[in-house]
């Protein structure tokens, strides 16, 4: 792992306190509570419908919960408009790939890079000369270069979800929160997701929500089981695939719909 | 732009623009001495600024708004109002410049002018109202449309400011009965419940997709109904026929070409003041907000202030045109600028031409306005008929209007060699 020095990891950046979601009867989050260091690379797992994309959800302000805190750096999320916490330093990457499809790769990623976000700075920024280095950096790494002018609406799925990986990287922010990278992706395709990951484990914060236990076990260091809508067990891949509440919760349930999951235990064991 | 693509967009660029002075040229070329088709041109002209508004709104942002006419048709009374008095000065044997009372207050027995139409006597300050008043109605309309209903300390405050300068005209107002007054209904109307309603609703979400083009028709019908009962202040469902000559710098615009030249080079200015906005990174963002609204949010971009921002840009840019239209028609009623069929036929408009390309919100004004004409004189009663039928075969068939299909045809050529060439090799 990259980020191995100790003395930086003791910072809490996002502190998650007994946080409530309730969407019309259904509870999604239960009393959550759940933290991040600086530059931590946590993976949360859980059966569907346990909460995790709408943890993503509360911290990004998209989601405004009945009840609890969240915090990052001492800032309350709950009560900020989303774009203000996006600049305060939080990335999302979406479930499914969601880049401006009508734009060109290239333009895309200017539109991520770190700048003043205001009408009035927008309005006097060149566009053709906006942060171009660091993109063209960008565009290597994710492998985009030579559909750098293509329109983004066109690209495969996997390199749609690539573009939107650098974007966040372009956009720089401190914590990432990146749901599903590989759903959708072949074996090959989501080896490569988990290296372009582990590569930007080494400048931010990830929190990570992934299925794919292959894919977990590739990239984890310290995983989060969610269930029901609250933290069941965490730990590392070794501790968490020995709890025997993980395992009941995997296993426990009934019938196909949930195949996938009894499929993740499986290479899990 | 990447250097392989350069070339390829510059010379894209180039023909839009080829394109657009030749159709701003040919009809003075054409029918410059014809009293019939030119005032027509003229007219579609002044349409094609706010055909362009509408695709900076519709087109590159995905806002559709179906209440265009109400930005239009503010900046078509402005100037109306001047004009107006400008006729009743010269027929009553007053000193130009005097506000003198047109026929429709007399018919009405009112005993002056009104205070707030008195200041429109000035050309310049109704022209200067006919841009900034639709900028700021649409400013104030998108503020409460677009933010996000958050209780934060600073969404609090702005309700409160913007609900006492909504009252401070109908304080102003007082002394005279109340609704009987426009401006005071008006603000009674629209800004008191409208404040009210935007800043206590707290949890509600953004207003967007097709809810926004509800709103922005309601808000349409509502100033229709307004300005058509207000008979001894606005006309009434008449309007105001019968107007002045515009006069600017002494000189009076009675040529039909110069006419056309005024309205032509105002709508070249807007073209390129358009053009330079949608491939700044501006633009981009715009565009950005139509794919997705939620990933430009995730970068940090304040959503909200740019579609209020675009949106109001949009209103002064319809309002200059209703300005315009107003000053070439001589004319104007609720019933031709207010009218929610009227706004509904500029987004139509700019599908034919092609949404997202401004030279198709010329294009499409161009034809189908044209055509409209054409259609009226022939056959009276079949243009709705005709503009309904257009719309469907655009969806269908045309979704990206006629520019849309042109620019993808140099692709399609290629498909078609490709896909001979590959047939070249299964034969052999």
């Amino acid at each position: 792992m990259g980020y191995s020095d100790p003395s930086i990891q003791s910072e809490t950046i996002l502190a998650v306190e007994d946080l409530t979601v309730k969407f019309s009867g259904f509870t999604a989050l239960n009393c959550l509570n759940f933290s991040m260091q600086r530059g931590e690379l946590r993976v949360v797992i859980g059966p569907n419908g346990a909460g995790k994309t709408t943890l993503l959800d509360v911290i990004t302000g998209k989601t405004r919960p009945r009840s609890g805190r969240v915090e990052f750096h001492g800032h309350d999320l709950t009560r900020m408009p989303d774009h203000q916490i996006a600049r305060l330093g939080i990335g999302r990457k979406f479930q499914t790939p969601n880049v401006f499809r009508s734009l060109t790769v290239l333009q895309n990623l200017m539109l991520a890079v770190k700048a003043n976000r205001g009408v009035m700075a927008t309005l006097a920024a060149s566009f053709s000369r906006n942060g171009k280095g660091r993109v063209y950096e960008i565009l290597d790494t994710i492998g985009l270069t030579a559909k750098a002018s293509r329109q983004a609406g066109i690209l495969a799925h996997g390199e749609k979800q690539w573009l939107e990986l650098g974007m966040l990287m372009a956009q720089d922010p401190e914590l990432l929160l990146i749901d599903e990278p590989v759903a959708g992706m072949t074996p090959r395709e989501s080896e490569r997701t988990g290296e372009l990951l582990m590569a930007m484990a080494r400048k931010h914060a990830l929190l990570v929500i992934e299925h794919d236990m292959t894919f977990v076990r590739q990239i984890a260091q310290k995983i989060t089981v969610l269930d029901e809508g609250k933290t069941l067990c965490e730990g590392t891949v070794e501790e968490v695939q020995n709890d025997p509440r993980v395992i009941e919760v995997y296993l426990g349930q009934d019938h196909e719909e949930h195949a996938e999951d009894r499929a993740a235990v499986g290479l899990l064991r | 732009m990447t250097k392989s693509s350069a070339p390829l967009e510059m010379a894209k660029l180039g023909f839009e623009l080829l394109l657009f002075s030749a159709l701003l040229i040919t009809p003075i070329l054409v029918f410059g001495d014809s009293r019939y088709w030119l005032p027509i041109f003229t007219r579609v002209m002044a349409l094609a600024i706010f055909a362009l508004a509408t695709d900076l709104v519709w087109g590159y942002t995905g806002l559709l708004s179906l209440g265009q006419g109400l930005y239009f048709g503010l900046g078509a009374y402005a100037v109306a109002y001047s004009l107006k008095m400008k006729q009743a000065a010269a027929e009553a044997d007053l000193p130009p410049g005097s506000p003198a009372m047109p026929d429709f207050m007399l018919w009405c027995r009112l005993e002056r002018v009104p205070d707030w139409i008195v200041p429109l006597t000035n050309i310049w300050t109704a022209l200067a109202l006919a841009i900034l008043a639709p900028t700021l109605v649409a400013m104030l309309f998108g503020l409460y449309t677009f933010r996000p209903r958050l209780r934060t300390k600073k969404s609090i405050l702005t309700t409160l400011a913007v609900f006492l300068i909504a009252l401070a005209p109908v304080a102003y107002m007082w002394r005279e009965p109340l609704m009987a007054h426009p401006m005071a209904a008006l603000c009674i109307g629209l800004l008191l419940p409208g404040s009210l309603v935007g800043g206590l609703m707290i949890p509600g979400a953004r207003i967007g997709g097709v809810y926004f083009s509800l709103v922005t028709q309601a808000l349409l019908l509502a100033i229709f109904t307004l300005v058509d009962n207000q008979q001894p202040y606005t006309g009434g469902r008449v309007g105001m026929p019968y107007l002045a000559y515009l006069e600017l710098f002494g000189h009076t615009f009675r040529d039909n070409k110069q006419t056309y030249l005024l309205v032509t080079s105002s709508l070249a200015v807007c073209f390129l003041l358009c053009l330079w906005l949608v491939h700044s990174k501006f633009g981009k963002v715009l565009t950005a907000i139509r794919d997705s609204e939620s990933r430009t949010l995730a970068l940090g971009y304040n959503t909200a202030m740019y579609k209020t921002f675009v949106f109001a840009m949009a209103g002064a840019m319809s309002g200059f045109a209703g300005a315009l239209y107003t000053t070439t028609q001589r004319t104007v009623g609720p019933t031709e600028v207010l009218d929610i069929g009227f706004s509904i036929e500029i987004v139509i408009l700019v599908a034919v031409g092609g949404r997202g390309t401004l030279i198709g919100a010329v294009l499409g004004t161009l034809l189908v306005i044209m055509g409209k004409t054409y259609v009226n004189n022939e056959y009276k009663q079949g243009w709705p008929l005709i503009l309904g039928g257009l719309f469907v075969v655009v969806v269908l068939f045309l979704p990206e209007g006629i520019v849309g299909w042109l620019r993808k045809s140099p692709l399609r050529v290629q498909k078609l060699l490709f896909r001979n060439r590959d047939l070249a090799v299964s034969t052999r």
